[in-house]
């Protein structure tokens, strides 16, 4: 069982791995560069892919749906953006401690550390392909408003309640190898009983299928405010109720086996 | 005040690969002084046995015992890699293991940027790194091939780069898993100087190694492990005595 003890060493090696920014920060910025070393456009492949992705999927989506591309574009590419960040989190984040098992082995950091940097370079990627959304906005003539600024409510609860996977995903795959695998099919269908490339209207009696999934109102808590929305109430309940839970439930389980985790490796 | 307490460490190593059970074993138990136990379900290797040991500042040990007696999982504990099992660790003092010099460098990535890469993963800080910088680059002779890839590098050169940043700081506990080795004849003499310096101004060093002429020429003290058991401490003469009758059987 869970012991003051172990809870203690278990916040203990958060903060202090929290504390070691520069390496993560480092090994985060320097995996982005690494993947685009030589080529022209560098890290702005992210954005170009993005550009790319949400141009095809939005012109073709939009006729099929018969709705205008202004209607549809803006909401597909903040969809887009705000779930490529959760699935970064989710799929990398299996990989946390498997990825990191020479560094574990050899070196006394934090394990914490290697978390924060799978959480870092998810976020550094969020950024370059952010600016997709920014560019769709501008040609749409989508101007902020007031809501806009909920962004800055919905943005730090999204950001947190996507930074307990890596940790609890990490370590659970750290142990048991296929949950990587098993994972990422999941993902691969939750992506189509999200609202992300179709509306949650467009469900009608049905809507409650996605309005159970946790991802559409962590996705909608962002995506609202950028579009010039207000969050919607129940969205942001359930977005601080899954990070609630999960960093709950997270700071148990790595605290009980944080010490193990050398050893599954 | 620099010094590493054991009390009891016992070291586990649970096996999950159970398919290949029985083979494994049977490998395991010719090919390692580890003790393997268990039922069916449920395998573990005790790596490490109750060791209780106390090291002071001052104190150059030598760790020694055949293949698999336990010495990298014992570095390992000293390092804070492995939590024991069951047992305390108590350690003051900045703790370096040096196991693998090439750890973390990049072979896409330049010496330099391979300079903050590594000394950030030797716990420098960015102002630490750059006050070493200029004298890492010195020591390595790279020259202009620091701005380059160090994939563009010969063996020679990039064991000349690792090597340089990773004696750069002066560790108050330095692990040592094996003598660092120093490369090409030219480069051997600067380097078993600095290599010395180095040794000399660590608080505590502990290296493992076979080779007894080094552990001689290093250590004061050793240890003698044998199937995860401490069964010798105390000065090196007497403990690679023992080690040798040990060997003779």
């Amino acid at each position: 069982m869970l012991t003051k003890e172990q809870l203690a060493r278990g916040l203990q090696d958060l903060r202090a791995g929290f504390a070691d920014w520069r390496l993560w920060g480092y090994l985060g910025w320097h995996d982005i560069r690494q993947r685009y070393r030589r080529s022209k456009l560098g890290p702005f492949w992210l954005t170009a892919s993005m550009g790319i992705h949400v141009a095809a999927i939005g012109l073709v989506w939009s006729s099929l749906f018969g709705l205008s591309a202004r209607e549809f574009l803006p909401y597909l590419c903040a969809g887009t953006v705000v779930w490529n960040l959760i699935l970064g989190n989710v799929t990398e984040g299996c990989g946390t401690f498997v990825v990191a098992s020479n560094y574990i082995s050899q070196i006394n950091r934090p394990v914490s550390v290697y978390a924060f940097w799978v959480i870092w370079r998810n976020l550094l990627v969020f950024v370059h392909t952010l600016a997709v959304y920014v560019a769709v906005a501008l040609i749409f003539r989508l101007w902020p408003n007031l809501n806009t600024l909920q962004v800055f409510i919905g943005f730090p609860v999204l950001l947190l309640a996507v930074s307990w996977p890596p940790l609890l995903l990490g370590l659970i795959t750290a142990r048991f190898r296929d949950i990587q695998q098993l994972v990422q099919s999941l993902m691969t269908m939750v992506f189509f009983v999200t609202p992300i490339i179709w509306r949650l209207d467009q469900l009608h009696d049905r809507a409650y299928i996605a309005t159970l999934n946790p991802l559409t109102h962590l996705i909608e808590i962002v995506r609202a405010p950028l579009l010039g929305h207000p969050i919607p109430g129940l969205s942001l309940a359930a977005s601080v109720a899954t990070l609630v839970i999960g960093w709950f439930v997270t700071l148990g389980i790595f605290s009980r086996y944080r010490g193990r985790i050398a050893y599954w490796l | 005040m620099i010094e590493i307490l054991l009390d009891s460490v016992t070291v586990e190593f649970p096996l999950y690969d159970m398919a290949g059970r029985s083979f494994k074993s049977h490998v395991l138990r010719f090919g390692t002084g580890g003790r393997i136990r268990g039922d069916q379900r449920h395998v573990t290797i005790t790596a490490l046995d109750g060791v209780s040991l106390s090291l002071f500042e001052g104190d150059r040990v030598a760790i020694v015992g055949h293949n698999g007696a336990g010495k990298t999982t014992l570095l390992r504990v000293l390092a804070g890699i492995y939590e024991p099992s069951r047992g305390r660790v108590v350690t003051r003092g900045t703790v370096a293991p040096l196991f693998d010099l090439a750890l973390g460098m990049d072979p896409d990535a330049t010496g330099l940027e391979n300079i903050r890469l590594r000394g950030l993963l030797l716990g420098m800080n960015p102002r630490e790194i750059a006050r070493h910088e200029d004298e890492i680059v010195a020591f390595s002779e790279l020259g202009d091939y620091i701005h380059m890839p160090i994939r563009a590098y010969s063996a020679g050169m990039r064991l000349r780069l690792a090597f340089a940043i990773s004696t750069a700081r002066e560790p108050e506990i330095l692990l040592l898993d094996e003598m660092i080795g120093v490369g090409d004849a030219r480069f051997f003499e600067r380097a078993q100087e600095r290599l010395n310096r180095y040794l000399t101004r660590a608080g505590i060093v502990v290296l493992a190694s076979h080779q007894t002429k080094v552990l001689h020429q290093i250590c004061n003290k050793a240890l003698l492990l044998h199937h995860g058991k401490l069964i010798g401490l105390g000065s090196i003469d007497e403990v690679l005595e023992s080690y040798a009758s040990l060997t003779r059987g």
